[in-house]
């Protein structure tokens, strides 16, 4: 109901307290993990609970508090992994941004948002946007030099500050937000 | 309990007492509450859009994984409200209390609050990015990564608060006041003060000063 149309549980994982977030789709209950960054009984839990298929893992980055649960997830679950080129080794579907992934009745589409890492990836669905450790409430993800900061500003800019302004924003770490709050109000920006 | 139902698609509830409620899923959007004690309310992954509230005492409401989106609260009273991943964004808050305020990963984005006090709160994570604070109070407070960017604080003060990695990144005083508080780590790149002023607090505890207007550090 967060999202009239999926499905969505964040989990806190890991040391680094990273944001995973697993969506699914209301009628089939096939679902998706973004950022399986580790494993716990939370998830096991809401996995059973309501009945989850767990199809599909969808990483934003490749970085290891965001892939550290790969071997967990896949000693319970057949999934398939979707990443930015050279991102994440075990992701056999490697994607540019503007595909659409399906997870039931879901269509996943992934927006290209490099700079924290080469091939970041940001995944949209319904009225909610996923956005790995490009986007943060009131800040931007970390870039290795000025340029990588200019693309990933830029991107953000063209590809997730387009979504309607009252699309919900689940970033990697720290709060949810809202595409407006941070078009509006997130100083990197402004 | 007694309600009517409005022509939004919500309730309407004045001098009305709503207790021990459980709800999983359920749009519970455009309610109106005037004089009335909501107490012991749960609201699991629902949308609590528009809610007009007046006058109201609410006690124990908790928020998880749910939409509290532009809301307009005036004088009314918050005791151990516990908001988790959930956003209320666009709200408005006038001549409010919040008392034992608990909240985690939430969203306060560009909210506005007017004469509004925040009692022993504890909060981790939430944010406040663009929100406007006008003749507000934060007494007792327990930040711990609470963000405040881009937001504007007008004659509020700040009384025995810890903000713990608080970020005040190109957020705006004036005419406030922080009162024995400890800003460790915290964040003050770009912010602006006027008339603002520090009694028993240590704004180098800041991580970040950079860029900063209006002190003599």
């Amino acid at each position: 109901m967060i999202d009239a149309n999926l499905i969505i549980r964040r989990f806190t994982i890991g040391p680094c307290r990273m944001n995973g977030y697993l969506i699914a789709d209301p009628h089939t209950h096939i679902g998706a993990f973004i950022d399986p960054g580790g494993f716990c009984d939370e998830i096991a839990g809401f996995i059973t609970r309501n009945n989850i298929n767990l199809r599909h893992l969808l990483f934003t980055h490749g970085h290891h508090d965001h892939i550290d649960g790969i071997a967990q997830f896949t000693q319970r679950f057949s999934v398939q992994g979707y990443a930015g080129k050279d991102e994440v080794r075990f992701a056999s579907h490697t994607i540019f941004g503007n595909e659409l992934i399906e997870v039931g009745n879901l269509r996943i589409r992934s927006l290209s948002t490099p700079g924290h890492t080469p091939g970041g990836i940001s995944y949209y669905c319904g009225n909610s946007v996923f956005t790995g450790d490009a986007l943060f409430c009131g800040s931007v993800g970390g870039t290795s030099s000025s340029a990588q900061a200019q693309i990933q500003l830029d991107h953000i800019r063209r590809n997730i500050f387009t979504l309607p302004d009252q699309t919900l924003v689940f970033p990697a770490h720290g709060p949810v937000t809202t595409i407006a709050a941070e078009k509006y109000a997130n100083p990197f920006f402004n | 309990m007694s309600s009517f139902e409005n022509k939004a698609n919500g309730s309407t509830f004045i001098q009305t007492q709503i207790k021990d409620r459980c709800e999983t899923d359920r749009d519970l959007s455009f309610w109106r509450l005037s004089e009335s004690t909501i107490q012991s309310v749960t609201l699991n992954n629902c949308r609590f859009n528009f809610c007009r509230s007046t006058d109201c005492r609410w006690q124990n409401l908790h928020l998880d994984h749910s939409l509290a989106e532009n809301a307009f609260f005036q004088n009314c009273n918050f005791d151990n409200l516990n908001s988790h991943t959930s956003f209320h964004t666009g709200s408005h808050f006038a001549n409010c209390q919040f008392q034992e305020t608990v909240g985690e990963l939430s969203s306060f984005g560009l909210c506005v609050f007017c004469h509004t006090k925040l009692n022993n709160s504890r909060l981790s994570e939430v944010s406040f990015i663009g929100s406007v604070w006008r003749d507000c109070e934060f007494n007792q407070g327990n930040f711990n990564f609470v963000r405040f960017p881009a937001a504007l604080f007008v004659n509020t003060k700040f009384t025995n608060c810890t903000l713990r990695q608080a970020v005040f990144r190109a957020a705006t005083f004036l005419n406030c006041r922080f009162e024995s508080c400890t800003l460790t780590e915290s964040v003050f790149q770009d912010a602006r003060f006027t008339d603002t002023t520090f009694k028993n607090t240590d704004i180098h505890q800041a991580a970040n000063l950079e860029g900063i207007r209006g002190l003599n550090l």
